[in-house]
């Protein structure tokens, strides 16, 4: 009994721990800025307004009671971040599966020559900090005219997506079950097993890798602070981050944090579906 | 339908041996069964004639057409895998079609033959399973419906009741023996189970660290093990094995063991001595159930002490500790009364005895009543 008790407690602590955080902006935003500055604050807006969504994007809102809010002075670097992020994860995803699904079945399936210091370099690129290059890069991008434009920063993220989702997948490929000489019994290439075969079977796998690879890209702020942050290939998180420096749009940057929530949100749903619609991490059944 | 033949098969990896120098012939529509223990070679044998894996040297023949550089398909053979392995993101239906791609056939046709097999081996409900979804026999049916669909000309399956438990394995077991012979395919099986070994194969191929230990009916298998390995290996408790002494008395040929000694009486010395002239030493092997315990101790018999009982119903099961290096095992009926550490005493009679060459790879020399039979 007390057991459970604990247990609940513990659920509604780390629920509360979670979810706390994004009530606190969720709020904020659809507050004006004149119920933002009381003291003690509201725990839910009084008169809820979605003038933030709009002000951030660069629109005027005319409230019902006829009051006007203007649109934000960052809308510009808003609306600009939210399309470069979504461009940029985008083709951070697609790049980092394409290498890496092939490679990662390669180095968890295959056997050849010289796999294990293959596979050691490229865990040492995981397991070296992404910050640590982070001024090397500045000083090699800065001379090769990579900073300010997208091209600098797929580039560093992929340096950090590939090793990390290669690992990850390996450990997927490695555990699914031995088929491929049934494969060969039905008359499949190698290049068929793996096209037909295998990329059907790993569905999951490969769709985790993407989630992975998309919510860091879409996430990653130090290297887009330094590279791309205040020119027009910002990205979303470093635009967000003008709001930090500017007269206090506590709306606005509360509901620019939300609309930074809606992608990762809308794939996590997407693919979560796909997960659950198929068992394959245990194929031999139990 | 197909006879296969293998000569001098060799197969390396990296430095280890798999199979050293194979021969074997397997005849048109029999069930032959690879038995050995892990990692002797039988599945590395297998895929070599599934065409899976390539030998380091040999050739494969089927039907007198050598197919060692074929690919798999090109042989028609299918298999079925450990544990029934089939694709797991596939249903039933789609998985039995796989087997069919490579005949090139119009949807139609593939349909029919489905359902053939769909009939003949009652899996509609799992058509439209996935594999997860099924149980270890539902899962072994479709694999097996998956490898005949193709109407093959050898069947291969790889220890496929290795997940199975004991009664749906007897199920399966008949099922499978039952199909075949419908069916009159040439097939091969890989198991470690002797059990399985002997209920199901016409011939059995005993193997061990890549060499053939010896090929025959399970009755030959059984009572004329060709040498220790065999005689071990195949029986359940494995045979006893005793390293002895020969020496001659009075003509008479004497079996010498620390513990215990057997005489060969005149008559049986004079048949069997041309086996045993100039043998310092033989192995004599003696299977559980041929041991009888005494009522009382005589002038050289085995003494040793009950060391464990096992009551299976229809027979015990007693291992008794005599002091050797192993111990020595014995089937009794169900009605033996004696229990652990009480003191037996036993002597092997002659005519139950295998007698193995102790060097020499160690060949069977020969069994009395075999032999006697024969003559």
């Amino acid at each position: 009994m007390n057991k459970k008790i604990v247990k609940w407690i513990l659920i509604i602590v780390i629920i509360f721990w979670t979810i706390m955080p994004l009530y606190w902006f969720l709020r904020m935003a659809f507050m004006n800025p004149a119920e933002l500055s009381l003291f003690p604050p509201h725990f839910y807006p009084h008169k809820p307004t979605i003038s933030g969504f709009f002000n951030v994007l660069g629109f005027s809102y005319t409230s019902s009671s006829g009051e006007i809010f203007i649109p934000s002075g960052q809308a510009d670097q808003i609306r600009r971040g939210l399309m470069n992020s979504l461009v940029l994860a985008s083709i951070v995803t697609c790049i980092t599966l394409i290498v890496t699904v092939p490679l990662a079945y390669t180095f968890g399936r295959l056997k050849f020559q010289h796999k294990n210091k293959l596979l050691f370099a490229i865990l040492l690129s995981v397991a070296l900090p992404p910050v640590s290059l982070l001024i090397p890069f500045f000083i090699l991008f800065v001379k090769a005219g990579l900073t300010g434009n997208l091209i600098g920063l797929t580039l560093v993220h992929l340096t950090i997506t590939i090793p990390f989702v290669a690992w990850m997948l390996m450990g997927f490929f490695r555990n699914l079950p031995p088929v491929e000489p049934l494969a060969t019994i039905d008359g499949f290439s190698r290049i068929a097993t793996f096209f037909k075969i295998i990329i059907p079977m790993s569905k999951v796998g490969i769709a985790v890798a993407a989630i992975i690879s998309f919510l860091f890209s879409w996430n990653e702020y130090d290297f887009a602070m330094v590279l791309v942050n205040g020119t027009p290939a910002t990205t979303l998180p470093a635009s967000i981050s003008g709001f930090l420096f500017q007269h206090p749009e506590v709306e606005h940057l509360a509901a620019s944090v939300i609309y930074s929530l809606v992608p990762p949100f809308i794939v996590a749903y997407l693919l979560q579906k796909h997960i659950t619609e198929m068992n394959i991490t245990n194929p031999i059944g139990g | 339908m197909a006879k296969i033949n293998l000569q001098d098969i060799y197969k390396k990896y990296d430095k280890t041996m798999a199979l050293n120098g194979l021969n074997l012939q397997i005849e048109d529509k029999e069930i032959v069964v690879f038995l050995g223990p892990s990692g002797c070679g039988k599945t590395t044998t297998l895929d070599c004639i599934a065409g899976i894996n390539q030998p380091t040297s040999g050739r494969i023949y089927f039907d007198d057409k050598d197919v060692t550089d074929q690919a798999p398909h090109k042989r028609n053979v299918s298999m079925v895998f450990q544990s029934a392995l089939l694709y797991p993101h596939l249903t039933g239906r789609e998985n039995i079609r796989m087997s069919l791609r490579i005949g090139r056939n119009s949807r139609q046709v593939e349909d029919r033959k489905i359902e053939e097999v769909v009939n003949l081996l009652s899996i509609r409900t799992l058509l439209d399973k996935l594999p997860y979804q099924m149980s270890g026999g539902e899962r072994q049916r479709v694999a097996t419906a998956k490898a005949i669909v193709r109407n093959p000309s050898v069947f291969l399956m790889d220890e496929p009741f290795a997940s199975l438990d004991a009664a749906m394995k007897e199920e399966l077991r008949v099922e499978v023996v039952v199909l075949q012979k419908k069916l009159g395919i040439t097939m091969i099986f890989v198991t470690h189970d002797q059990v399985e070994a002997m209920t199901m194969g016409d011939h059995i191929a005993v193997i061990k660290e890549g060499i053939l230990q010896q090929v025959g009916t399970p009755n030959e298998i059984y009572n004329m093990p060709a040498n220790v390995f065999v005689g071990g290996f195949v029986g359940s408790p494995s045979m006893n094995f005793f390293q002895v002494n020969v020496k001659k008395c009075d003509n008479n040929y004497i079996f010498e063991h620390p513990k215990f000694h057997i005489e060969l009486s005149k008559k049986l010395t004079e048949y069997f001595g041309k086996f045993l002239e100039e043998k310092k030493s033989v192995i004599i092997g003696l299977r559980p159930q041929h041991v009888t315990f005494l009522e009382k101790p005589e002038q050289g018999v085995l003494k040793g002490q009950i060391y464990a009982v096992e009551r299976l119903g229809k027979e015990t099961r007693v291992t008794v500790d005599y002091g050797g290096k192993d111990k020595l095992k014995a089937i009794m009926s169900s009605l033996f009364n004696k229990t652990m550490g009480d003191v037996v005493y036993t002597l092997p009679k002659v005519e139950d005895l295998y007698f193995f060459d102790s060097e020499k790879e160690r060949k069977l020399l020969f069994k009395l009543d075999q032999t006697l039979n024969g003559k």
